[in-house]
């Protein structure tokens, strides 16, 4: 256990330092300003227009910063042989898997933190009164990363290129995002495009059912966060299956 | 391969499982927007409240601008004035369904200002359809049909109840008070006026300046008024 910290927060720690976070902190600020703008041209909806844009903007950088980082995270140190010195000591390669990916985590959970702090602050000074809801919305933009961000880790290591693994996992986020509407289709058409459709819905990820900011109870919650732990330690143990045969 | 084979099963497994907890979803009718592709963008990432919200600020800009900007079809002399306004609500209420605010705008306008309840009417039943124990919408319909009745009393006091709600647009309050003040129930319309102030949306503001110190004149001189002619 005290491997997978070390390692953590050596991940943590590195991706801090790295100038795309920097780039992300800016992005995410310049952001929120521009969804203020919007909430003036709302007029009587501004509260809501500042919410749902400032959510929608902390969950896209949020993305982007998984994904790279996940995308990189196993190349770079491949690439530098940084890989051949940690697993040179007494570490087996679940525990290097698992360290680096909670690294990973911690750094997403921090960008989220002040991304959101500062939405926050922008929310209460046009008199928002606090929700617990609010909450709930982070925590279910949290497990879509996290879905995506070990679909992405998966991928770096099965095609060993990091913008292959980019695409992918954000073609899997862009289809998670549509199974409702796929589903749909799939209910008003019949024969190839149906079956098609219907093997679509238990390939693609159903972001959907992290979607809480409408009706919502213990159980939905709970039934949407066991999913998507659930197909992230799919895709972890995919990984490290891949990750365990790897000759380095 | 033989050890991913299990893996794999069980993922596809647990995704058929999780799926079924998901509700299907429309796609919009496209048809008549003018930004499919953005809206598509927005859908395909995830981001449909955001996709309603883009809209509705399209609404409100097309609401306010000029008539002659807003024809943007160029229609034909006796075509009602924007004509886009009930399908643009339509989209925006098809991305999201639970957009109270807009549904009561897009009503509001078309019943109280451009005088086509009709369409007025298909919005708010839509929502009632959706929202069967909605009072508000309830109360909406009923105002509607006063209105094209001709008997703007009974439609302002059905909508009544429901002014001091968050919901409510502030050019429904505004229509509101209006009418109050057309009607000569000056505390009611003062109030509704004194209401638009306090809204953080100043749109309406110096108009319910104005009528607040029209309202404050009327009441000053219209006794003595009274007065000269005994």
């Amino acid at each position: 256990m005290k491997q997978i910290w070390v390692l953590a927060l050596d991940s943590f720690l590195e991706n801090i330092w790295n100038r795309i976070f920097i780039l992300v902190a800016i992005f995410g600020g310049l952001l929120i300003y521009t969804s203020l703008l919007l909430g003036v041209l709302a007029a009587d909806q501004e509260l809501r227009v500042l919410m749902d844009s400032g959510l929608a903007l902390i969950e896209i950088v949020t993305l982007i910063a998984g994904l790279y980082f996940s995308a990189t995270l196993f190349l770079k140190e491949i690439e530098t042989k940084t890989i051949y010195l940690i697993l040179s000591r007494p570490l087996n390669r679940l525990q290097y898997l698992l360290g680096r990916v909670l690294g990973l985590l911690l750094s997403l959970v921090l960008i989220m933190l002040v991304m959101s702090g500062l939405h926050v602050i922008l929310l209460l000074l046009h008199h928002w009164n606090w929700q617990d809801s609010y909450l709930l919305s982070l925590l279910g933009i949290f497990l879509k990363v996290l879905m995506v961000t070990a679909a992405a880790v998966f991928f770096s290591l099965l095609s060993t290129s990091s913008i292959a693994a980019i695409v992918f996992s954000g073609s899997l986020w862009t289809l998670g995002n549509f199974t409702p509407e796929i589903r749909f289709m799939t209910q008003k058409s019949s024969g190839l495009a149906g079956v098609l459709g219907q093997a679509a819905l238990f390939l693609f990820p159903h972001f959907e059912v992290l979607n809480w900011s409408g009706n919502f109870n213990g159980a939905i919650i709970l039934s949407g966060a066991s999913y998507a732990l659930l197909y992230s330690s799919v895709f972890l143990a995919l990984s490290w299956l891949i990750l365990r045969k790897k000759e380095f | 391969m033989r050890s991913f084979l299990p893996i794999f099963l069980s993922f596809f497994l647990l995704n058929g499982f999780f799926s079924s907890f998901e509700r299907p979803i429309s796609l919009p009718d496209l048809s008549y927007s003018k930004h499919p592709v953005e809206i598509l963008a927005f859908l395909n990432l995830g981001l449909r409240r955001l996709a309603a919200d883009v809209e509705m600020i399209r609404l409100l800009i097309y609401y306010g601008s000029s008539e002659a900007m807003a024809d943007e079809l160029n229609p034909p002399k006796d075509a009602p004035l924007y004509p886009g306004m009930f399908f643009r609500a339509e989209e925006i209420l098809n991305l999201d369904p639970s957009f109270n605010y807009a549904r009561l705008y897009a009503a509001g306008a078309l019943a109280f200002s451009l005088g086509r309840p009709v369409e007025a009417l298909q919005l708010m039943k839509e929502g009632l359809v959706l929202e069967p124990e909605n009072e508000q919408f309830k109360a909406y319909i009923a105002a509607i049909a006063f209105s094209a009745k001709g008997d703007p009393q009974k439609a302002v006091d059905a909508l009544s109840p429901y002014l001091e709600r968050k919901d409510t647009p502030s050019m429904l309050i505004n229509i509101s008070a209006f009418i109050y003040y057309r009607l000569k129930e000056m505390d009611k319309a003062a109030s509704l006026y004194r209401r638009l102030l306090d809204l953080r949306n100043p749109e309406y503001h110096s108009i319910a300046k104005k009528m607040l110190r029209r309202i404050a004149l009327d009441k000053t001189f219209s006794p003595r008024r009274k007065r000269f002619k005994r």
